[in-house]
C-alpha cells in the first residue's frame, strides 16, 4: 500500500515538474510552430509604455489608458498628465494648458489631430467642446510640455497636444458602445472598419452624446450679480453629434496615402452676462441655445525614396462655425505641409519642411464686439523649418539643432530656434537639456476687434463709462525663452522615473493700458478704450515628475506631480499662474482575466482666474477627487463598465471662464457603459 | 494511522489540483516571447539562397523595439542548421543590410515605409505584428486574435526576394496572399 502510494507520488511529481519546466524557463523558444500557435497569450494588447527617448518633456497617453479611464471626450483624458492643468468650466467648456496661462481662451498651447491644427483663429484658443472623435479609435495622445515651436510653429509655446488616431487596418470589424449616467445622460458610438481591396482599409464612425448641466451655486458669484441673475435660467447642457471616417491605401512599396474626414454639430445651452448701457444693472443677462458646426477633410501622402529618405505631403481643409449669444464666427482654413526626412552620412538625421496656411474668417459684429477691419478677413502664414539631429558620440550623445522661420500677415517675419542635447549615460540613466525661443502670434481679437468689457455706472463725479478692450494693429507676438533639463531614471525593469526642471522667461506679454477716450457720445456716456499692448514680462519655473511602478504582473501604479512658481506682475490682462502643486496617483489592477479595476486620486492646488468684466482676480480653491472604474469582460466580445468620477468630495469649482460666463461646480457623477465588438 | 492517511490524501489532492492548474498557468505566455519564438521558427522553415548558406557567418535576427529586448536575446543560444543565431537590436534602417531576419513591432509603424524600401527584393525575411503589414508589402504578419497568435504570409513579396517558405508553415497560416 505504502509502495503504491510512493509510486503515485513520484508519478505526480514528475508530471508537475515537466509542466513547471515550461513555466519557469519560458521555453516557448523550444516549442514547435504548431505548439506556439496553441499557446495562450497572457498580455494581449498590453504594450508596455516605453520611456520616451526624446530630449523633451513628453508624456504619452496610451489607448489602453483611454479605455481604462472611460473618458468619453478628449478633455477628460487629458486630466492627470503631469504639468497639464485641466479645469472644467461648465458642461461643455474647458480650460486646458501646460505650465500656466490657462483659460477658456488659452492661446499658448498647440493642439493637433493627425496633423490638423485645432485652434480657432479668432482667439487662438481651442473650442474643446467641438474637438472630438471616437475615443476607441485614438491610438495615442502625445503631450509635450514646453515649447516645440521649432518643429510645430507659432503657438507651440507652452506645449503641444498631438492626438493620433489609429491606422484603419487596426480598426477592422465592428465596434459599438452605449452608456448612460447622471451627468453623462446618454452616449453612443459605432464604428465599422473594412478591407476595401488588396491594399486599402477603411473605417466609418458615428458618435453622439447628451450631457446634463453642471451645478450652479449663487455663492460662487458676487452677491449683487447673483441677485440679478436669480431669475435667469442657468442650464448649460450639451449635445454633440459627429460622423467621420478614414481610408488608408498602400500605393506602392513604401508609399501610402491616408484620407480622413469628420463632420459635426454641437448644440449647447449657455448663460452669459454682457455690459449694457441700460440701468439699473448695466448688464444684460440671457440664456441661449448656441450651436457650432464643422467639417474637415485631410489627405496625407507618405513616400519612402530610399532606406534613408522619406517625404510626406499633407493638405487639409477645415471649416468651423460658431453661433454664440452675441457674435457669430466662421473660418475656413487651407493648409499644405511638406516634410522631408533624410539621413546624411552616419551622424545627421535631418528633417526639413515647408508650409502654407490660408485662413479666411467671417465675423458677425454685435453691440459688444466690433471689428475695425472688414467683417471677413484673410490671413496667410508661410513657414519653413529645418532640424538636424547630430550623433556626437554613438549611442551616447546627441545634439539637435532646429529652427523655424515664419511669415505671418499680422506680425511679419519670425525666427524660432531650439537646441537640445541628450546624453545617455547608460541603460538606466538619461539626461537631456534644451534652450528654445518661441512666439505666440496675435489672434484676430488682438489685432482688430474691440470688445465691450464693462460699463461703469454714472456717479456724481463721472458720466456713464463704457470700457472697451481694443485690438491693436501694431500688437506684436509674445515671446518665450525656455530652459529645460530632464532626467530619466530606470532603476529596475519595472520601475521608472521621468523628471523635468524648467525656467520660462516671457517677454512682450499682453497688457491693456488705457488708450483713447471717446467723448462723441457725451453727455449720454463716454467710451474709454484699453488698447492691447506688449508691455509686460515675467517668468515661471518648476518641476515635473512622472513615475511608474509595475508592482506585479497585474498591478501597476503611476504618480504624476508638478510644481510651479509663478512670477508675473500684478496687472496682467490674461491668466498667468499655474496651480503651484498638482498631483495624481493612479492604480490599474487586473483582478482576474476578466475583471479590471482602476483608481485615480488627484489634488489640484488653488488657481487664479482673471475676470475680464471688472479686471479683478478670483481665487479658485484647491480641490481633490477620486475616479473609479470597474470593467467586466462578460464574453470576449462584450464588456460592461461602471465609472464614478470626482468622488468622495463635494462639488467644487475647477475653473471659471474669463469673460461673461457663470461659474459652475463639478461634482460626483456616475455612468455605466457597454461595449461590443464584432 | 488515520491521521497520516488524511495528510497523505491532502497531499494527493494538492498535487492533483496543482497538476490541473499549473499547465494552464505555464502554457499562457507573454506575447513578446511568443513573437520572438515565432520569428525564430519562421526562419527555421525558410529555405535560404545557396549563397547565404555557403557563407559561414551566424544567422542575424534583428528587431526593433526595446520592449522585445529580453525576448529576442533569448534566441542567442539557438542555432539554425549548423550556424549559431545572433539577436541584434536595431536603432535605424541603415543597419538593415546585415540582417537575415527583421522583426518590427507595432510601435514602429512609421518605420515601415523606409524598411520595406530597404529590403525590397533582398533575401531578408520580414516579420511584424503591425496590422496590415502583409498588405503593405511585408512578408509575415503576426495577428493576435482571441488570446492566440496567428499569421498571414504575403507570398508575392517572399517570391520576389528569392526566399522560399516551407509548405509546413503555409499550411498553418491564417491567410496566404499569392
Amino acid at each position: 500500500m505504502l509502495k503504491l502510494n510512493l509510486v503515485s507520488y513520484s508519478v505526480l511529481l514528475a508530471f508537475l515538474a515537466s509542466y513547471s519546466a515550461i513555466a519557469n524557463e519560458s521555453n516557448s523558444l523550444d516549442l514547435s510552430l504548431q505548439e506556439l500557435l496553441n499557446v495562450e497569450v497572457t498580455s494581449v494588447s498590453k504594450q508596455k509604455q516605453p520611456l520616451s527617448n526624446s530630449p523633451a518633456a513628453i508624456y504619452v497617453i496610451t489607448s489602453e489608458h483611454i479605455r481604462n479611464s472611460g473618458a468619453t471626450s478628449i478633455p477628460q483624458v487629458l486630466r492627470d498628465v503631469p504639468g497639464l492643468h485641466v479645469g472644467q468650466i461648465d458642461s461643455q467648456k474647458w480650460a486646458i494648458s501646460s505650465r500656466g496661462f490657462n483659460g477658456r481662451y488659452n492661446n499658448k498651447l498647440l493642439v493637433l489631430m493627425d496633423g490638423r491644427t485645432l485652434y480657432s483663429p479668432i482667439f487662438s484658443g481651442v473650442y474643446w467642446e467641438v474637438q472630438d472623435t471616437l475615443m476607441a479609435d485614438i491610438e495615442r495622445i502625445e503631450v509635450i510640455r514646453g515649447p516645440s515651436a521649432a518643429m510645430w510653429g507659432a503657438n507651440a509655446v507652452n506645449g503641444v497636444i498631438n492626438i493620433i488616431t489609429k491606422h484603419s487596418a487596426d480598426t477592422s470589424g465592428g465596434y459599438a458602445e452605449l452608456g448612460a449616467g447622471d451627468y453623462e445622460q446618454g452616449f453612443a458610438g459605432f464604428r465599422y472598419g473594412s478591407t476595401l481591396s488588396d491594399n486599402a482599409t477603411s473605417r466609418v464612425y458615428v458618435k453622439g452624446h447628451s450631457r446634463d448641466s453642471l451645478e450652479y451655486n449663487s455663492q460662487d458669484l458676487d452677491s449683487g450679480l447673483a441677485e440679478q441673475l436669480a431669475t435667469v435660467d442657468k442650464d448649460n447642457d450639451w449635445m454633440h453629434l459627429q460622423v467621420g471616417g478614414r481610408v488608408d491605401m498602400e500605393l506602392d512599396t513604401g508609399t501610402s496615402l491616408m484620407l480622413s474626414s469628420d463632420v459635426y454639430r454641437t448644440e449647447m445651452q449657455q448663460t452669459s452676462y454682457y455690459p449694457s448701457l441700460v440701468g439699473p444693472s448695466y448688464r444684460d443677462f440671457n440664456s441661449n441655445d448656441i450651436s457650432s458646426d464643422g467639417f474637415n477633410l485631410l489627405s496625407k501622402l507618405t513616400k519612402a525614396l530610399s532606406p534613408t529618405s522619406q517625404y510626406s505631403l499633407q493638405a487639409y481643409y477645415d471649416y468651423a462655425k460658431r453661433d454664440d449669444d452675441w457674435y457669430g464666427f466662421s473660418s475656413e482654413t487651407v493648409d499644405v505641409d511638406f516634410q522631408h526626412q533624410l539621413l546624411v552620412g552616419q551622424n545627421h538625421n535631418i528633417i526639413w519642411g515647408l508650409g502654407y496656411r490660408f485662413i479666411q474668417d467671417d465675423f458677425d459684429q454685435s453691440t459688444i464686439i466690433v471689428s475695425s477691419e472688414s467683417e471677413s478677413t484673410r490671413t496667410n502664414l508661410w513657414s519653413a523649418f529645418i532640424r538636424d539631429e547630430i550623433t556626437l558620440v554613438d549611442d551616447e550623445l546627441w545634439l539637435t539643432l532646429a529652427s523655424r522661420f515664419e511669415h505671418y500677415d499680422y506680425t511679419g517675419f519670425e525666427v524660432q530656434p531650439n537646441a537640445r542635447l541628450m546624453w545617455q549615460l547608460n541603460k538606466k540613466n538619461n539626461l537631456w537639456a534644451s534652450v528654445a525661443r518661441a512666439i505666440r502670434t496675435p489672434s484676430r481679437i488682438e489685432n482688430n476687434l474691440s470688445v465691450n468689457s464693462q460699463i461703469i455706472p454714472p456717479s456724481v463725479q463721472s458720466p456713464l463709462v463704457s470700457i472697451w478692450v481694443a485690438g491693436n494693429e501694431d500688437y506684436k507676438s509674445e515671446v518665450i525663452i525656455s530652459y529645460e533639463v530632464g532626467y530619466r531614471f530606470t532603476p529596475a525593469k519595472k520601475w521608472s522615473f521621468d523628471s523635468t526642471i524648467f525656467y520660462n522667461d516671457y517677454d512682450q506679454l499682453r497688457n491693456a493700458p488705457a488708450g483713447a477716450t471717446d467723448f462723441s457720445t457725451f453727455p449720454n456716456y463716454i467710451s474709454q478704450y484699453l488698447t492691447f499692448s506688449n508691455d509686460l514680462d515675467g517668468y515661471n519655473y518648476g518641476f515635473e515628475l512622472s513615475s511608474q511602478w509595475a508592482a506585479t504582473d497585474t498591478i501597476q501604479f503611476k504618480v504624476n506631480y508638478s510644481f510651479t512658481q509663478n512670477e508675473f506682475g500684478a496687472s496682467q490682462s490674461q491668466n498667468t499662474d499655474a496651480p503651484e502643486h498638482m498631483i495624481s496617483t493612479m492604480m490599474d489592477w487586473s483582478i482576474s482575466d476578466n475583471v479590471d479595476f482602476n483608481l485615480v486620486w488627484r489634488v489640484i492646488d488653488e488657481a487664479y482666474v482673471l475676470n475680464i468684466n471688472d479686471l479683478s482676480t478670483k481665487e479658485i480653491d484647491s480641490y481633490s477627487g477620486v475616479d473609479l472604474g470597474l470593467h467586466w469582460k462578460v464574453k470576449p466580445d462584450v464588456m460592461l463598465s461602471a465609472f464614478g468620477k470626482n468622488l468622495l468630495h463635494p462639488a467644487n469649482l475647477e475653473f471659471e471662464g474669463e469673460s461673461y460666463q457663470l461659474p459652475y461646480r463639478v461634482g460626483p457623477s456616475y455612468y455605466i457603459k457597454a461595449t461590443l465588438t464584432f | 494511522m488515520k491521521n497520516s492517511n488524511l495528510s497523505r490524501q491532502l497531499l494527493y489532492s494538492l498535487l492533483v489540483v496543482g497538476a490541473i492548474l499549473l499547465p494552464r498557468v505555464s502554457m499562457a505566455q507573454n506575447a513578446f516571447e511568443l513573437k520572438a519564438a515565432l520569428t525564430y521558427n519562421f526562419a527555421k522553415f525558410t529555405q535560404w539562397p545557396e549563397a547565404r548558406l555557403n557563407t559561414s557567418s551566424a544567422w542575424k535576427i534583428c528587431f526593433f523595439g526595446n520592449q522585445y529586448h529580453d525576448s529576442f536575446m533569448g534566441l542567442s543560444d539557438k542555432t539554425l542548421g549548423t550556424q549559431s543565431v545572433m539577436a541584434i537590436e536595431l536603432s535605424g534602417i541603415s543597419q538593415i543590410d546585415q540582417c537575415d531576419v527583421v522583426f518590427v513591432d507595432t510601435n514602429s509603424r512609421e518605420l515601415t515605409h523606409r524598411l520595406l524600401v530597404a529590403v525590397d527584393n533582398k533575401p531578408i525575411l520580414t516579420v511584424s505584428d503591425i496590422t496590415g503589414f502583409a498588405m503593405q508589402g511585408g512578408m509575415i504578419e503576426i495577428v493576435e486574435q482571441d488570446k492566440r497568435l496567428y499569421f498571414k504570409v504575403n507570398m508575392q513579396v517572399v517570391a520576389k526576394s528569392g526566399l522560399t517558405i516551407s509548405s509546413q508553415v503555409l499550411k498553418l497560416a491564417l491567410e496566404v496572399k499569392r
